[in-house]
């Protein structure tokens, strides 16, 4: 990937954290306080091209912006880590016969809508889960975690997908 | 040695991720709420700043809850005026000024930030040590104590907040004196819980749980929840009381800060006791 990619990504980084902690973290619904998490759609986008292990260290500086933001040290940070290290398996699970092509973006534009939610449901679930489970660390309650994953997932990925109606091919 | 570089670049993404995610996790789990809020602040110069911009064209919008709680606080003070009151003028009384020294001094502030969806929540306030305030000062709205502040920075200062697994605050109830320790309930953001309180005490539902003022951070007698629910427990002497939150922590903008100017002086002397103990 050259330059101009790169700034792309950047770019992608700076807009994401900004309408994470500016809009998506004053959402509160309902008394459980369901935030949509919306910044791992950066995760998701990342270019085919961007060296596995690469993501994993864009997804902790995400992670970690976030964290600054939220006075969540390292929460979001492990979740997007944890999420970052799925991608991969996700991307060879759900690869087209003769792999992907140059050229191609993860954005539903490119692979199509089904492709898309096949993509994104279980790796926002992942995130959420394991976002969840250390956030209730000495506060453990089953039902709970089980009805705040879920809720929380299905917001993010409600918004997840919206925004792949706004972003069109070139 | 060949096959250990093979093996190596076989797995060193593997690597990568347990290491930054040992990292993170560090981060999350090690370390008690305070350490972290030193380590990783929104009191931190960047956040602290970015979240300020956007609270002057945000505020715009809670004007509405603002005037209202205004109003509110406003009406609370006229009834307390001197006005309603009548002199009594009957008698003569010998009586020293008691209210000479100052013990409690607020200062306003706004809520830059506060969240709730967290196990562990904090909030940022606008004031920092160049408006005075420090660590171990209370934070309470309009209608009741909410935090307490435990980081500063110049401008900016952070608040833990009721809704934290690692707060606890000394409270009563406002009509028999006892007091236990209010903690949240962990559930949603208007149920606490208060412990401690024994099981003879007669309770009601709906009586007003008040802080104590034993901490001394909080001044005494400032309302927190009032009583939901309580049932009397067989094993221990203690009531489990559900209690409601005064003050609505997902709509909050501006508190006061308050701080105890004679803190210092009790710190010092409960020091002292405690060394006398040992």
């Amino acid at each position: 990937m050259d330059l101009r990619g790169y700034l792309k990504v950047l770019g992608q980084y700076l807009l994401l954290v900004l309408l994470q902690v500016l809009i998506f973290n004053n959402i509160k619904i309902s008394s459980l306080g369901i935030t949509p998490m919306f910044y791992v759609l950066f995760v998701l986008m990342v270019p085919f091209e961007v060296p596995n292990w690469l993501q994993l260290f864009f997804a902790f500086v995400l992670g970690y912006t976030v964290d600054m933001f939220a006075d969540t040290p390292g929460l979001n940070t492990a979740a997007s880590v944890f999420m970052a290290f799925l991608r991969p398996m996700m991307l060879n699970m759900l690869a087209p016969r003769d792999g992907y092509e140059s050229g191609l973006y993860p954005y539903a534009s490119y692979m199509g809508m089904q492709w898309f939610v096949r993509y994104c449901v279980p790796l926002v679930f992942a995130h959420h889960l394991f976002f969840f489970l250390i956030d209730s660390i000495g506060f453990f309650s089953f039902t709970q975690i089980a009805a705040k994953v879920f809720f929380t997932s299905a917001v993010t990925i409600l918004f997840v997908i919206l925004s792949q109606f706004l972003i069109t091919k070139k | 040695m060949d096959s250990l570089f093979r093996f190596l670049k076989k797995i060193y993404f593997q690597i990568i991720f347990i290491v930054l995610e040992v990292i993170a996790l560090i981060l999350a789990i090690g370390g008690d709420a305070k350490r972290n809020s030193v380590f990783c602040t929104s009191a931190n110069f960047v956040t602290g700043n970015i979240y300020d911009l956007a609270w002057t064209y945000v505020s715009y919008f809670n004007l509405r809850e603002e005037n209202a709680m205004l109003m509110e606080q406003l009406s609370n003070l006229r009834r307390k005026s001197n006005a309603f009151y009548v002199a009594d003028t009957a008698q003569f009384r010998n009586q020293t000024d008691s209210l000479g020294n100052l013990k409690y001094r607020f200062i306003t502030a706004s809520v830059l930030k506060n969240s709730i969806n967290s196990q562990n929540n904090f909030m940022t306030l606008d004031v920092g040590e160049a408006q005075g305030v420090h660590p171990d000062m209370a934070v309470v709205s309009a209608s009741g104590a909410v935090g307490i502040v435990v980081n500063t920075s110049e401008h900016f200062s952070l608040a833990i907040s009721l809704l934290n697994n690692k707060v606890g605050i000394s409270a009563g109830l406002k009509n028999s004196n006892f007091y236990g320790k209010l903690n949240w309930s962990g559930e949603d953001y208007h149920t606490g819980i208060l412990h401690e309180i024994p099981n003879h005490v007669t309770l009601q539902v709906g009586d007003t749980v008040v802080t104590s003022g034993y901490s001394a951070i909080f001044p005494p007698g400032i309302p927190v929840a009032v009583i939901e629910s309580f049932v009397r427990n067989s094993d221990d002497n203690f009531y489990s009381i559900k209690v409601k939150f005064t003050t609505d922590l997902k709509c909050l903008t501006s508190v006061f800060v308050i701080e105890n100017l004679m803190q210092e002086e009790q710190y010092q002397l409960e020091e002292q006791a405690s060394k006398f103990v040992q």
